[in-house]
């Protein structure tokens, strides 16, 4: 069977109310809107002028993915497929500012030097990917920002509730899925593989709340359950990969792990206070403009005495906290 | 302080009420609030009212006009509801999935090889001949037994109609899920005694819809303010402005009441009518509780916009993209097959700027179709001689086979003030098309697909007046009056409960530019 590409319209509960409503009475029908319209859909032109052709890998969208897999995932398929489909249409242009997106320069209903609309009825939308134009319309229809990538991402939010249509391509979600699980397995195993006294250090460095009296399975379950969480939902790594976060604390040298984790304790406990600027101070006194410049200080075989003061320094507060 | 101005709309209308401070009149007029309107009173400049050229109306009511000539739908049960049936548009059965036992088959329907697969609908019949996916260019199938069920569907098992049976094989390009199938025709042995069944029959839906939630206002005013007259030293009622509803082309609106209870009261009654277009019109359906969340649940109806975006024809375009060839795929698409050419005719209400992009589209189609526009055609394009020439011509209405006469109107509803976010980059309101009807037997209009609803028992909006210690009518009616309190004024209240519906959304198309909001 030939590949096949499906947008289907999403179906949503209207029974909440429990008012007798036409979105209920369709919905109750199995529909999303009366039977016979439709959804005129044409390429979508950015701000920037760029239309956005589902076949552009510098596209603004696939900039914004935070995830850098998922990021490569999307750069590789749509370079593959723009040369596939170029080369199936006579090697017309299908560039992001191409003409050939303008469907307003389209002279009749069947000029295919131009994009053509794609009506969206209720129900399944199915485009044949053997055939190039059916592909090509698939393409630009799945980056359209009125239609949810996947149904998972209208139920997050990523899209307006009132998106009306999801794209159902599940080889897609698929291998994103399985690279993200891949990438969290390898990690959850590096961390496996750590002493108690790193695995203490860099959950820290997460920004977990772990102390010296915390146990080990609880690190390890605090450990575990940011990394399968995709990205960190706030404190100062927010957005960010947890994936990506963890690789570069577990990866990082010993002695400059213990002074990063040494000065996060120091900050932890007061000994240290950072302002809005990022200055670090100690009392009144500005020890270094920033954490970072603070951690270098400290790697310093020159300045071992700061070195050692500050983790008597902290000795002590623990003491005293205890 | 200055007027608050709205760019890109014209005319300024002035009755006689309101400050220009942006304080809300509300629910209550007392002694002090009537003064604090009039307190200062500097110097009269000798043009007293100058007519900035901005805009200072609210309202338009051609909107209203249209609703009022379809024929209102009264319920009259003992429900808050109505139901209605729509017909289902003919599909043919499709393909809705393919066994795994036809997918491992490298060459199916080879050599009389039968494959199955799983239709949506128990139609066609053993010994029926099916077109596939074209009834051009695609294969025969021949079904070779009854359907059977499949989960959702229907199974069939069929082979291959072929002059070459040996070598010819079903293509992966019919082996698809979505592709549609026809009956072509049915082939009847000598000895056969199964023939064809016929198709399914017609579809209909119940459809359901409830009346939203009432609106209204309502206002106090002590008796002392009651008593104050509200004019000058020589007599002449004292101006006050207010942001009043005025038709274009219209004379400016104007009140010179004394007393503050009549111009209250008629504004009031405007006030009912602006909400009633503008709930009409744009109004989203939702449900809210009294109270945030404790208390009564009521229903905020949706007007004609969201119902035709949401479940109506529904054209998105990039600003900047609006085309003639975007009105002949739109409207050929649904005449197609529909309506004969020749009664084919697209009526659409815009504003401003709708006609602004409309008659540059249809320009541009113009000048590209091949056809010459010789600028000395009598007076068509160019009036005048030498320095005094007048370069001439627009298009208001195109006509093409797919769509027949295609003309727009202008719907001032449209153009009213777009707050801060909806602003094009022209600082006019958005280019919005409503196509409300398109089938023959409509001129266009609203007239009978859309149509005001409301409870047989309140065929209009209700209102009224809870005296205090003084008489709505005034003084001389507050001597033995009947009072309902002791408030020291009178109160009035305007209620109104009503919907608005569209009977057959598939007969309306919405065209607007996609937002980038």
């Amino acid at each position: 069977m030939g590949k096949i590409g499906k947008i289907s319209t999403i179906k949503k509960d209207y029974s909440v109310s429990g008012m007798q409503t036409m979105q209920g009475s369709l919905s109750q029908r199995g529909l999303t809107r009366i039977p016979g319209t439709g959804v005129f859909k044409y390429p979508y032109k950015e701000i920037d002028g760029k239309y956005r052709t589902g076949l552009d890998d510098k596209a603004s969208y696939i900039k914004r993915i935070s995830d850098p897999t998922e990021r490569k995932i999307e750069e590789e398929r749509v370079n593959k497929l723009k040369q596939k489909l170029q080369d199936a249409l006579g090697g017309i242009d299908l560039g992001p500012r191409s003409p050939f997106w303008n469907y307003s320069l389209s002279t009749s209903t069947d000029d295919s030097l131009h994009v053509q609309p794609v009506k969206l009825m209720d129900g399944d939308n199915y485009f044949d990917l053997n055939v190039p134009l059916q592909e090509l319309a698939f393409s630009w229809l799945r980056v359209h920002p009125t239609i949810a990538s996947s149904y998972q991402a209208w139920e997050r939010g990523d899209y307006p509730a009132e998106t009306q249509f999801y794209v159902v391509d599940d080889d897609v979600e698929n291998l994103v899925v399985f690279k993200k699980k891949v990438l969290i397995n390898k990690a959850i195993s590096k961390f496996d593989s750590m002493t108690p006294d790193k695995k203490k250090k860099v959950a820290r460095l997460l920004g977990l709340p772990v102390t010296d009296s915390t146990t080990e399975e609880s690190v390890y379950n605090q450990v575990d359950n940011i990394l399968k969480q995709h990205e960190f939902k706030s404190g100062t790594f927010q957005g960010l990969s947890t994936v990506e976060v963890f690789n570069r604390f577990a990866d990082m040298k010993e002695n400059v792990l213990h002074i990063k984790d040494l000065v996060k304790q120091a900050v932890q406990y007061s000994i240290y206070r950072i302002k809005p600027t990022g200055k670090v101070y100690e009392g009144e006194f500005e020890v270094a403009a920033d954490e970072d410049e603070l951690v270098k200080f400290l790697s310093d075989d020159d300045n071992q005495d700061a070195l050692l003061t500050l983790e008597g320094k902290l000795k002590m507060k623990k003491l005293a906290a205890v | 302080m200055a007027i608050q101005t709205i760019p890109g709309l014209t005319g300024f209308v002035y009755s006689r009420i309101a400050s220009m401070d942006k304080r809300a009149v509300g629910k209550l007029t007392d002694a002090n609030h009537l003064e604090s309107f009039h307190s200062t009173e500097p110097a009269d400049y000798d043009k007293k009212i100058i007519s900035l050229y901005t805009q200072s109306s609210l309202y338009s009511n051609d909107f209203l006009d249209m609703i009022n000539k379809s024929t209102p739908y009264y319920i009259d049960n003992n429900s808050d509801s109505w139901k209605w049936e729509v017909q289902v548009p003919c599909k043919f059965p499709k393909i809705i999935d393919i066994p795994a036992s036809t997918l491992n088959l490298s060459k199916p329907g080879i050599d009389g090889q039968e494959f199955q697969v799983v239709l949506d609908t128990n139609e066609f019949s053993k010994n029926a001949v099916v077109s596939v996916g074209s009834r051009q260019y695609g294969p025969r199938w021949y079904v070779v037994k009854d359907p059977m069920p499949y989960n959702m569907g229907w199974l069939y098992t069929f082979t291959l109609v072929s002059d070459n049976p040996i070598v010819d094989y079903v293509s992966t390009t019919f082996l698809a899920i979505g592709i549609e199938l026809e009956l072509i025709d049915g082939v009847i042995g000598e000895f056969d005694q199964d023939l064809l069944g016929l198709p399914r029959l017609g579809e209909k839906i119940q459809m359901y819809e409830s009346l939203g939630s009432a609106y209204g206002y309502e206002h106090k005013i002590t008796e002392w303010a009651d008593d104050k007259m509200m004019r000058d030293a020589s007599g002449k009622p004292l101006d006050i402005l207010v942001y009043a509803p005025q038709r274009r082309n219209q004379l400016p609106l104007t009140r010179n009441d004394i007393k503050w209870e009549p111009f209250i009261e008629f504004w009031m009654r405007k006030s009912m009518l602006e909400m009633k277009v503008k709930r009409m019109i744009w109004s989203k359906p939702g449900t809210v509780k009294t109270n945030g969340s404790k208390q009564e649940l009521k229903r905020t109806s949706a007007g004609i916009y969201h119902r035709m975006r949401m479940n109506g024809n529904l054209v998105q375009y990039n600003r900047g993209e609006f085309s003639a060839n975007l009105i002949r795929s739109v409207f050929g698409d649904l005449y197609y097959r529909r309506v004969d050419v020749k009664d084919r005719h697209v009526k659409m209400y815009t504003n401003e700027s709708g006609f602004d992009v409309f008659q540059q589209a249809l320009k541009n189609d113009a000048l590209n179709s091949g056809l010459t526009f010789v600028a000395d055609s009598g007076n068509r394009y160019m009036q005048g001689e030498g320095q005094h020439i007048t370069y001439n011509w627009a298009f208001d209405a195109m006509v093409t086979r797919e769509t027949g006469k295609v003309e727009l109107i202008h719907l001032k509803e449209l153009d009213l003030p777009q707050s801060n976010l909806e602003f094009g980059q022209n600082k006019k309101s958005t280019p919005v098309y409503m196509v409300f009807d398109v089938s023959p037997m409509s001129d266009g209009s609203m007239v009978n697909n859309i149509r005001e609803v409301r409870m047989q028992g309140a065929p209009s909006m209700t209102w009224g007046y809870i005296d205090g210690t003084r008489h709505h009518l005034g003084f001389a009616k507050s001597q033995g009056m009947s009072s309902a309190n002791k408030f020291p004024g009178y109160e009035l209240w305007m209620k109104d409960r009503c919907d608005i519906f569209i009977e057959d959304l598939s007969r309306t198309v919405l065209i607007e530019e996609i937002p980038q909001i």
